[in-house]
């Protein structure tokens, strides 16, 4: 198993010569609160050549849990969420899929990463080996209010993986806007 | 004690795999496919117990080709007896469902394409990301009613009376609820609700905003009809309807005519066993 930094990348198939389906965990640790606390939504895009989401019906979340090509879906809790991602069936004209975390935007309190005491998103197989995994310093996250950690992109013909860590403090909608998301 | 008996005992555990020399072939001959037990398909581990019964040869050979327990490649593909797969195929299809149920739904505009829900628009419906960021901000109504899945049903109203019961979400935040004037619902877990109204007694429109600021307004009540908002989720969609009332309803008659029924939590006891 191999644990990532900020910025490097795997190189998942070639590695692990006939891999073709991979489970995303992403998990955190938060301080517990007993009045209103900051709720921490996963979500998956489905990107196309030009880096931005393919549609909307390319995004898994909570409320829409399986992608349109059925290649991507949401499979258990082990970690506070798992996706899974059949990359096989993950059509030509996706590029990257890319894993984010945002803080939902209440009204009542938007919230941040602060309560949130550490965080990481690791890959393993369907038979639950752990392939890698990036643990994302928890440093100067008061004001972020979303984070992208990590994606899964093609590389001519193989997948490799990313650890990315890269904060935002505009929330869901700086990463919808960076990803041409259609709120 | 000798046992002289001329059929192998099957009553002591310890000999029922016992079979007399010269007797094998009067045994009932039951093919090795036939032994497996009816379990075995999805455990991959050893069993050592003997089928109580025989079973007919299994017309699927690949029900039994998952129960070779030992697989040697690390990147096993995820078969259709993986735990795994399984429950993926369940979510799957359970996707699949509600999809369908929202295909089944006739064409609606969405929040963007009118700017009013009244007698002629009376229907909208968010798309499933605008049903599920943030909060569903109610502006302008006097008082409100939800229900859960679990037909949980409360209601309020703007000055601070409740009824029935409050859905209480992992945040800490009610599902429904007023906070100030305005009467809100907890989108992260649009999946908990099933339905909300909010009426508007007030001279002023009411107006409902989703996360993104797009907005619609509701007129207020005019010419003895007053006009209620219907949250409904069907799916993974909310749906917004208009629906006219006569004015002079009261909260408890509009909860009746749309079935609102309010539950009751049960008092909590100090009592622990």
């Amino acid at each position: 198993m191999a644990t990532l930094v900020a910025g490097a990348n795997a190189a998942l198939t070639v590695e692990n010569p006939g891999l073709d389906h991979v489970v995303v965990g992403l998990g955190w640790d938060t301080i517990p609160s007993h009045g209103p606390s900051a709720e921490l939504v996963p979500f998956a895009v489905m990107c196309d050549a030009n880096g931005v989401a393919a549609s909307n019906d390319h995004l898994v979340f909570f409320n829409q849990i399986v992608s349109a090509d059925a290649s991507v879906a949401f499979s258990g809790d082990e970690d506070q969420e798992q996706i899974d991602v059949a990359l096989s069936l993950v059509p030509e004209d996706i590029t990257k899929i890319v894993f984010f975390v945002y803080v939902d935007p209440d009204v009542r309190g938007k919230g941040t990463f602060a309560s949130v005491r550490n965080s990481h998103i690791r890959l393993s197989t369907a038979g639950d080996r752990e392939i890698l995994r990036f643990d994302i310093p928890a440093s100067n996250m008061e004001s972020v209010t979303a984070l992208i950690f990590g994606e899964l992109y093609r590389h001519r013909t193989e997948w490799k993986f990313r650890a990315l860590g890269q904060g935002y403090t505009t929330g869901l909608a700086g990463v919808a806007k960076d990803f041409g998301i259609s709120l | 004690m000798i046992n002289r008996s001329p059929t192998p005992r099957t009553d002591l555990p310890y000999l029922r795999r016992r079979i007399k020399p010269g007797q094998a072939s009067a045994a009932p001959s039951v093919p090795m496919i036939a032994t497996a037990p009816p379990a075995t398909p999805t455990s991959g581990g050893l069993n050592l117990g003997r089928p109580l019964a025989p079973q007919p040869p299994s017309p699927a050979p690949s029900a039994r080709q998952a129960s070779a327990g030992l697989v040697l490649g690390h990147n096993a593909p995820a078969s259709s007896a993986n735990p795994r797969a399984q429950k993926l195929k369940a979510l799957r299809e359970a996707a699949t469902v509600m999809d369908h149920e929202v295909e089944l739904l006739f064409p609606a505009p969405g929040i963007r394409d009118i700017y009013e829900l009244n007698i002629q628009d009376r229907v909208l419906r968010l798309s499933a990301l605008e049903s599920a960021v943030g909060t569903l901000v109610v502006s302008g109504s006097t008082a409100m009613a939800w229900e859960s899945v679990r037909r949980v049903t409360g209601g309020a109203d703007v000055d601070g009376h409740t009824a029935g019961s409050t859905v209480m979400t992992k945040g800490n935040r009610p599902l429904a609820g007023y906070d100030g004037q305005n009467a809100l619902v907890t989108l992260r877990h649009i999946r908990q609700l099933r339905r909300a109204i909010f009426i508007n007694r007030g001279t002023r429109p009411m107006g409902v905003q989703i996360f993104s600021g797009a907005s619609v307004a509701v007129p207020p009540p005019a010419d003895g009809t007053q006009i209620l908002v219907l949250a409904l989720r069907i799916g993974n969609v909310l749906e917004l309807r208009a629906e006219p009332v006569p004015h002079g309803w009261s909260d408890l008659q509009i909860w009746q005519e749309f079935d609102f029924t309010m539950t009751h939590a049960a008092p909590v006891s100090s009592y622990r066993r």
